[in-house]
């Protein structure tokens, strides 16, 4: 190669490294990098912010990621889709589920999305370290048990655990689910291939959890006659209850918030979904990896069947 | 649940993958083969759902509960014919799992339902109506789960856990129906300590075999019940714990053993055993560790589990001259269904 060709190479590829470390976006903010470290340090500067700006900062960041217009497109989509659930009959809250998980699926395929969700999950500790299930053998009842069975779910927005329940006591689970709250085997936690976490309420005793199972056995039936709630983001009503909304008022009634609209949960969905999430879905609503992301609850074993 | 038995020379046997929930039950299948030479006649897909009961009417169909996801319910209840075509889908009680007997031309499904109370549902095997429904529940809020029944003579037998006083502990009661009244004429507490799957007839009585032994206060592996005196539950130590799943031919218990069905024991011990059920004299081989077997049927008299393999490859295993022989390979292998 001749000097003045090895010249002008060189510059190009100086300008095109600045470019890949510093790449900018259409408006002129910098896109954001996908790298484990600056993932994990602006993540620390976001949980570092008082409350109130979290979610605007977490909007930005989100706003940075490279991620493709095609993706930015469906997040749109979601967003109606899930807006939709709100008015849907029952045969069209089951479209409406399945188109979500569908477009779910796509956006995890943009490899922006796929690389930074994978940044979060790693800081936020909620995938199993070991093989083998979980310690069964410690549960106490009111224990939360959370699980992913890789199945498709009524909670769309799972980054983790797809579903929660509370230990009953004696080999039994209460739980809410598609069929509404109802008393379930232990043994359904049990099957092949299921990722299981469990967790207890580190706030209040173990006797006020049972007392507190007990009040949701007698205000929400025995009977099946509470049904499940697809309007997520309604989660103070009683008169219909998803998995983690039961969960939440078990734990609410011993006097624990288990909703902990954790940044790094949020920051997980919007990049995902949009950043309308935050405000629409996550906050007014208490997803499964909110509960074991809780500071009030101590997730004690997590493990694969 | 498990709807073993012994096989018939001249009829098929079936063979159900319907647990893999970790894969969407996208490969549930029906495996037909031929009982002597362990040869697949043909498979066939089910549906997606998990499977957790099925039952072989004497007419040679096939009835197939449908039990759903751990997040998901399902109603759904098949009769497939011999060569595995669907005759019916019937929605007669949600959880169909505990259960599927045929008594005078009426099949008997045990549901789930809501956990909190079971329910029976007499169904009439020529036009599929739904004749009766027993709700099996017991006072106030203490939950009646199904989980498991047997059929001895003109009673079902059917347990449901529920909340004894000790709640690390498991406590199973029998609810005893006679089948002539359709009525509930006994329901008896088996105490703390007691996880029965397996309800089993012989001589008249049903012998429950107790996963949860070990636990109980007065160990007791093995419960025999009287289905006409429900008064007296007679317990009985066997020299290997745990029994779960099982059948009997002649004067043995053929049994499967595993102390981590349903339960907060992580024990990863698993035994088949075959027990002399005039002396409780036993002879057990002792499995890889974590071995997981979904039911258990007799074929030619030899013990055979089916099971879903983290231990060996999965399918059909049968102990066959003191050894266990995997007869048949298949993925997620969970239910095995052989004419009585």
């Amino acid at each position: 190669m001749k000097p003045k060709f090895i010249r002008l190479f060189l510059v190009l590829a100086v300008v095109a490294s600045a470019f890949s470390v510093l790449p900018v976006q259409a408006g002129g903010s910098v896109v954001a990098d996908l790298s484990l470290n600056a993932v994990q340090t602006e993540m620390a500067a976001i949980n570092a912010l008082p409350a109130g700006k979290q979610a605007a900062e977490i909007q930005n960041y989100v706003a940075r990621l490279p991620i493709s217009a095609q993706s930015r497109s469906l997040q749109g989509r979601a967003q109606k889709l899930a807006q939709s659930l709100g008015t849907a009959s029952p045969a069209q809250t089951q479209a409406i589920l399945q188109e979500l998980a569908q477009v779910s699926a796509q956006l995890g395929q943009d490899p922006a999305i796929a690389q930074f969700q994978n940044d979060l999950l790693s800081l936020s500790g909620s995938t199993p370290a070991v093989t083998g299930p979980a310690a069964f053998s410690s549960l106490v009842k009111g224990d939360i048990l959370a699980e992913n069975s890789g199945a498709s779910t009524p909670y769309p927005w799972t980054m983790v655990y797809q579903h929660t329940g509370n230990y009953y006591g004696n080999s039994q689970v209460y739980e809410s689910n598609s069929d509404g709250v109802r008393l379930k085997p232990l043994s359904n936690w049990q099957t092949k291939g299921v990722m299981v976490g469990l967790g207890r309420d580190n706030v209040v005793s173990a006797s006020t959890m049972s007392a507190a199972v007990d009040w949701a056995a007698a205000k929400y039936g025995t009977n099946g006659k509470t049904p499940y709630n697809y309007i997520f983001w309604n989660k103070t009503t009683d008169a219909k209850l998803y998995c983690s909304q039961l969960t939440w008022k078990i734990n609410q009634h011993a006097g624990v918030n288990v909703d902990s609209n954790s940044v790094v949960y949020e920051t997980w969905a919007s990049a995902k979904y949009g950043a309308w999430v935050v405000n629409a879905i996550i906050v007014p609503a208490v997803a499964p990896d909110e509960v074991m992301l809780s500071p009030n609850v101590t997730v004690y074993s997590t493990g694969v069947n | 649940m498990a709807s073993g038995g012994s096989a018939a020379k001249d009829s098929p046997g079936y063979l159900i993958s319907g647990l893999d929930e970790s894969g969407n039950f996208a490969n549930n299948r029906l495996l037909i083969f031929d009982p002597p030479g362990f040869s697949t006649i043909k498979t066939l897909p089910l549906p997606r759902s998990g499977i957790q009961a099925a039952g072989l009417a004497p007419d040679g169909r096939l009835w197939i509960g449908l039990s759903g996801g751990s997040t998901w319910d399902d109603d759904r209840l098949l009769v497939l014919d011999q060569a595995g075509r669907q005759l019916a889908e019937l929605h007669v009680c949600l959880y169909p799992t505990a259960g599927i007997w045929f008594y005078n031309h009426k099949a008997l499904v045990v549901c789930r339902d809501t956990g909190f109370t079971g329910t029976l549902a007499r169904i009439d095997t020529s036009s599929f109506s739904v004749e009766k429904k027993l709700t099996l529940q017991l006072t106030g809020r203490q939950s009646f789960m199904a989980v498991s029944s047997g059929l001895s003579g003109a009673y079902l037998g059917v347990i449901g856990l529920t909340t004894g006083p000790l709640q690390s502990l498991a406590y199973s009661m029998l609810a005893v129906v006679n089948l002539d009244t359709f009525s509930v004429t006994g329901m008896v507490p088996l105490g703390p300590g007691t996880n029965v799957w397996s309800v089993l007839p012989y001589q008249g009585d049903f012998y429950l075999l107790n996963a949860q032994g070990r636990d109980s206060p007065q160990r007791a592996d093995l419960l025999v019940v009287d289905p006409a005196d429900t008064a007296v539950v007679k317990p009985i130590t066997l020299p290997t714990l745990s029994p779960l799943w099982g059948a009997i031919a002649g004067q043995t218990l053929y049994s499967f053993h595993d102390n981590a069905w349903n339960s907060t024991s992580m024990s990863p011990e698993r035994y088949l055993c075959n027990t002399d059920l005039s002396t409780y004299q036993q002879a057990c081989q002792r499995l890889p560790d974590g071995f997981s077997a979904f039911s258990l049927g007799l074929i030619d008299g030899m013990p055979c589990l089916a099971q879903w393999g983290n231990a060996l490859p999965a399918g059909l295993a049968c102990l066959e001259n003191g050894k266990l022989n995997l007869k048949l390979e298949y993925k997620n292998a969970s239910l095995i269904v052989m004419k009585k």
